[in-house]
């Protein structure tokens, strides 16, 4: 704390401050995310050096002239099979773990994360129905989750509406629960009527990202960038919501516009992460949850955290995916809960706060 | 400037305030009293455009229906009886989102806005607390804090919704002080609904008293605090002493 002395030399205008984003952890974390995408890469059954890599990627950019020290088919396994699986990893983990905090300062509750609207689901349902009747793989298959997604938060969000009227955000998340469990019921009947499809169906809800392509990154990509945009906007916004829906409302706050304007950003985004990598657990509740414990409970801190942070985990999480059991993989979700839930335990457990 | 014409609001299928007029003048310090569910807090939320309500509220020369959001919070500052005190934020973070109002949608504070919260926390005697978070402050330190956040919003009007409920003897009189300098200094005009009658008599210029969302009686302390008056609309048993031109309700055991 500042000392009246101190405090008599600080200019006007500079004791009162938001301690906003620390310098200092936003330089970890890119620095984290940095290593974490440089592993990512040189990690797998052909070894790759780290510094390898680095050139060959300097090769990449214009002006550089550096000499890339990777041969042909080096490059094509890094650049070809590991880089997007990479990219995709980041993007995905990014937005889960934004869409989580969103959502977490949107509902002002801490246990919600990015599938409370019916977004998985939805994604689930859309993805199952395009593989038992039209047989789709490949490129149908994210467009089929996405349009599943989609139906399932506009579903929840009107059947919200109606029945909730302006306030109480409860009745939203029950008009969730209620379309979560619709679905998941057409799901698992619509499975039983095309049992040849399970194996297809289980692979893709336990997500992944061993097929990852350039294809999928340009997919998600735009959708992922533009909500995670506009979330990072509302960090300020997200703190004044967190006086709840008639206080901030009082302080100018349109509440129900802005709910919507977060809500639809993060569904969005999390479709488009869920159609591209199926349904990774853990993310938007793990990552938001550690910044807030080690860094700060303002929203100005957590977002653009969570969207850093959450890239850097999901790429770590699935180096270990595709490591521990080389060749086989194991499910990220697995990786995801197996190692994100102990790291929870001791970040919950050695960070002592007020109360 | 606050002008009530006919105010009527029904919550729930209750019409909890009823055509009711009055006017606040300029700097003027109104207390709304009244006993539980008279419509106080009803009140003051419309007047903050918090509720739907009938008739007209117009507040500084402009009526709350036509404004947004963002206007009338420009206006009006609200301070509510149980204010939601994020534990961990800072005094000078909690202080500064006070300037919401002030601050572009998507923007961040500037320069303006962090002066502003520093004049509203050294009016308010916070000055060695910017950097303490909420949940570390006493019940009093917590109060200036609200208080400073209101400030710090600007408005010509303040809302004040039981503003010393939560705290002691000594630090309600200390809040209601604060209020009536911040008042004459700033100068701001109070609306408050409170409790206590006999506070409410000293510190506001007039006394509104309502029973089921009606005016039942608008003066100084002196003409609407009779003992016949609030044992009837309070179903109390009081004595009221005048002393020194001021009036005390006291609440006595029934013999």
């Amino acid at each position: 704390m500042t000392s009246t002395a101190e405090r008599l030399k600080a200019a006007p205008g500079e004791t009162v401050r938001a301690r906003g984003l620390p310098t200092g952890w936003g330089a970890a974390a890119l620095i984290v995310l940095a290593g974490s995408l440089l592993l990512g890469l040189s990690v797998g059954p052909v070894s790759t050096g780290v510094w390898a890599i680095a050139s060959s990627a300097a090769a990449h950019l214009p002006f550089l002239h550096v000499h890339s020290r990777l041969d042909a088919t080096d490059s094509a396994i890094v650049w070809q099979l590991r880089a997007p699986r990479v990219m995709l990893a980041m993007l995905v983990g990014g937005m889960l773990a934004i869409a989580g905090s969103a959502y977490q300062g949107a509902f002002r509750n801490p246990l919600v994360d990015p599938y409370l609207l019916g977004t998985a689901a939805g994604a689930g349902l859309g993805a199952t129905l395009a593989i038992a009747y039209a047989h789709a793989s490949g490129g149908l298959l994210p467009v089929a989750a996405f349009a599943g997604a989609s139906v399932a938060v506009i579903a929840a969000y009107a059947l919200g509406r109606s029945a909730g009227g302006i306030r109480g955000t409860g009745t939203l998340v029950l008009a969730g629960v209620t379309v979560t469990a619709f679905m998941t019921a057409v799901q698992t009947f619509v499975q039983q009527q095309h049992a040849s499809t399970l194996q297809q169906v289980y692979s893709f809800i336990l997500g992944g990202f061993g097929s990852a392509t350039w294809h999928d990154v340009l997919i998600a990509a735009p959708y992922i960038l533009v909500s995670s945009v506009v979330l990072i906007l509302h960090r300020r916004v997200l703190d004044v919501l967190s006086l709840g829906d008639e206080e901030a409302a009082s302080l100018g706050i349109d509440v129900r516009r802005t709910r919507l304007i977060i809500v639809v950003a993060a569904t969005i985004g999390t479709a488009a992460a869920v159609s591209v990598s199926g349904l990774i657990g853990f993310v938007g509740i793990i990552v938001p949850h550690s910044v807030r414990l080690l860094v700060s409970t303002s929203y100005r801190a957590i977002v653009p955290l969570a969207l850093v942070l959450g890239g850097a985990f999901l790429v770590l999480a699935d180096i270990l995916a595709r490591t521990v059991m080389s060749p086989a993989e194991l499910p990220i979700g697995v990786v995801t809960a197996f190692f994100g839930a102990p790291f929870f335990a001791v970040v919950l457990r050695t960070t002592r706060r007020l109360g | 400037m606050i002008e009530l014409r006919d105010v009527s609001v029904t919550l729930g299928g209750n019409r909890v305030v009823g055509g009711l007029s009055a006017t606040v003048e300029h700097g003027e310090w109104v207390a709304l009293l009244g006993p539980n569910g008279a419509g106080k807090t009803t009140l003051l939320r419309a007047i903050a455009g918090l509720v739907r309500y009938a008739g007209s509220i117009v507040v500084e020369g402009t009526s709350i229906a036509d404004g947004t959001r963002r206007e009338i919070s420009q206006r009006l500052a609200l301070v509510p009886q149980q204010p939601q005190i994020p534990q961990e934020l800072t005094v000078a973070e909690y202080v500064l989102l006070g300037r919401t109002p002030h601050i572009g949608y998507l923007a961040t504070e500037s320069r303006d806005d962090r002066l502003a919260a520093e004049r509203a926390i050294g009016r308010l005697g916070l000055d060695s607390f910017v950097g303490r978070p909420l949940g570390s402050l006493s019940g009093g330190e917590l109060q200036r804090a609200v208080l400073a956040r209101a400030l710090a919003q600007e408005a010509p009007v303040l809302l004040l919704d039981e503003p010393t409920s939560a705290l002691d003897l000594g630090r309600q009189q200390q809040a209601l002080e604060l209020v009536d300098e911040l008042r004459r200094d700033e100068p701001l005009t109070v609306v408050s609904a409170m409790h206590d009658l006999s506070l409410a008599g000293q510190y506001a210029d007039r006394l509104l008293l309502l029973d089921a969302g009606e005016v039942v009686a608008d003066g100084p302390a002196t003409e609407v605090l009779s003992e016949e008056r609030i044992s009837q609309l309070y179903g109390a048993q009081v004595s009221i002493v005048r002393e020194n031109g001021s009036v005390f309700v006291l609440p006595r055991r029934r013999a």
